[in-house]
């Protein structure tokens, strides 16, 4: 299939904020890859119509968006109950706040909307209408996922401290 | 976007790390799906397919129709056939409006405990030398609320009705290994007993002392917990998948500890005297709610859609249950719905009665989703409220 016109530019200048956008979903990078290269050979064949609407990296990001929910939805529904917990992995401080394992700690008390919602709206900077078209839900929706991952967020110790006191780690 | 919103936007752009690897088109060539041919019977199929889904459109709408309608005039929100009322205009956070006696109470966004006249929304009370707090119940004649103190340590505040004079009592917290403590705190509506859950543990309180009467450790940690209206009774949602929701019920009595149900995927809990109710978010498919038998955690009804948490069970015999833009009111002995309202673009969280009235706490779509206001809403006899 032949590469359309415009789409090497856009993985060369987009494909990094992508894949930071989606560590903060799944988790790590071996995941968060595949889910960039899954919106992007998604995305190949309707480049065009992608480019008509004039906001390729909208589009991009709704596919990713819908891609990771969509993970969820079928590891969810083929989750295997464990007697235990399974194993995580442990920050080497369990207090502290200022590394990178502590974003990924706090960010798995959310459910997956909840963690999309936080991710789009305060990483990717996008507004609650914005949100809600990549999500594809309304903006009330959007509203009520930002809202609980919120107070959920504030119930993390050091990071509620952050949000509500602006203290920094 | 809010201050705490805009603090949460920079401590997420300062900590996600620069991406090890690089995405090339190259290796995207493998990914890309073949062109599937066409098939001569799929117009005429996608044809039925628009002219069903036009039809129940038609059929959801017209059933749905004596519920819509939110207008705001003059400050004060008309919700049909749900009026609301908006009362004062305190600031409240979204979460945890608590009822007792003839004042509601909430939570202002520091975590200060604040009562409030219902009839005029004036500011009566408000806890102080204190904040942080969560999770207000009432029991044993005082507002019982708890605090994060350190990595694992709470503290218990027990308030009186005028949020003077707290009791405090401490307690040593535990969480997920390698992540932070959970607190949760749960009461029955008449106040005669007290359950405080962190990590796997879960304490029995005297609601009057705040002291520990009995200790039960489930075998994972737990993140929820619901008194039974007759306090005899608590159930934890308990393990976890790796996406948060929850994997086990559990129910405590007096006999011990008996795990109800696994494997679903639950996020919130509420009990009645004849069952318990847990609501399980599907992503990409709404809500759930299922209504389990007591004893066996057998699952004897379920509602699909609309719903989602949080769940409560009232002193006057409804189970409310708030969705992102909806209200449902159900039957707490079968489960079956009563009545439902859906509110296009507009956001109720928390639910509290208080003498045969029901209040909100609700966001308007001009505001930030960190700041609520409360608003008394009438509901429909259907709704059975006493």
């Amino acid at each position: 299939m032949q590469e359309p016109d415009g789409f090497s530019t856009f993985v060369d200048a987009h494909s990094r904020s992508l894949l930071r956008a989606a560590w903060l979903l799944t988790g790590d990078w071996a995941n968060a890859e595949d889910l960039v290269q899954s919106a992007l050979a998604k995305a190949w064949p309707r480049w065009d119509r992608a480019m008509s609407r004039g906001t390729p990296e909208a589009y991009v990001r709704a596919l990713m968006t819908s891609i990771y929910l969509g993970w969820r939805r079928r590891r969810w529904t083929g989750e295997t109950p464990h007697h235990e917990v399974p194993e995580r992995a442990t920050p080497d401080d369990f207090g502290a706040l200022d590394d990178r394992q502590s974003v990924l700690d706090a960010l798995a008390v959310l459910s997956p909307q909840q963690r999309a919602a936080i991710v789009l709206r305060y990483f990717a900077d996008l507004s609650e209408a914005e949100t809600a078209a990549t999500m594809r839900c309304s903006t009330g929706a959007v509203k009520s996922h930002t809202s609980r991952a919120l107070a959920r967020l504030r119930d993390v110790p050091g990071l509620g401290l952050i949000l509500t006191e602006g203290v920094t780690p | 976007m809010t201050v705490e919103e805009d603090r949460l936007s920079n401590w997420l752009h300062a900590i996600t790390p620069e991406p090890p690897n690089a995405v090339h088109v190259e290796t995207l060539r493998s990914r890309l799906v073949q062109p599937q041919r066409k098939r001569a019977w799929a117009p005429a199929l996608a044809a039925v397919c628009v002219v069903a889904l036009a039809l129940g459109l038609v059929a959801a709408f017209q059933a749905d129709r004596p519920d819509r309608g939110v207008g705001n005039t003059g400050g004060v929100l008309v919700v049909h056939p749900w009026h609301a009322r908006q009362i004062g205009n305190a600031e409240l956070s979204a979460y945890l409006v608590l009822g007792h006696g003839s004042m509601l109470y909430g939570l202002t966004k520091l975590g200060d405990i604040v009562a409030v006249d219902p009839a005029t929304g004036s500011r009566l009370n408000q806890t102080s030398g204190v904040r942080g707090l969560l999770y207000p119940v009432y029991a044993g004649g005082r507002i019982w609320a708890v605090k994060n103190v350190g990595a694992h340590r709470a503290e218990l505040y027990g308030f009186d009705l005028s949020l003077r004079d707290p009791l405090v009592r401490t307690v040593s917290t535990e969480g997920y290994p390698g992540q932070p403590s959970t607190i949760l705190l749960s009461a029955p509506v008449d106040g005669e007993a007290l359950y405080f859950g962190t990590g796997r543990r879960v304490l029995n309180l005297d609601p009057n002392t705040g002291h520990t009467r009995r200790q039960y450790t489930l075998p994972t940690p737990i993140d929820w917990l619901a008194a039974s209206p007759d306090g005899k009774r608590v159930y934890a949602l308990n393990g976890q998948d790796r996406h948060g929701s929850n994997t086990a019920a559990t129910m405590i009595d007096a006999a011990g500890q008996h795990v109800l149900a696994r494997n679903v995927g639950l996020t919130d809990l509420a009990a009645s005297d004849t069952g318990f109710f847990a609501s399980a978010i599907e992503p990409g498919h709404g809500a759930l709610t299922g209504f389990f038998y007591p004893a066996t955690g057998a699952e004897r009804a379920r509602v699909a859609g609309g719903s989602s948490v949080p769940l409560t069970h009232s002193t006057g015999g409804v189970l409310w249950s708030v969705g992102d833009q909806s209200i449902r009111c159900s039957d707490p002995a079968t489960g079956a719905e009563r009545a439902h309202v859906t509110f296009s673009g507009h956001s109720f969280f928390d639910l509290a009665e208080l003498d045969g009235h029901l209040y909100a706490s609700y966001t308007p779509p001009h505001r930030g989703v960190t700041s609520s206001i409360l608003v008394e809403l009438t509901p429909p006899r259907a709704c059975g409220l006493r």
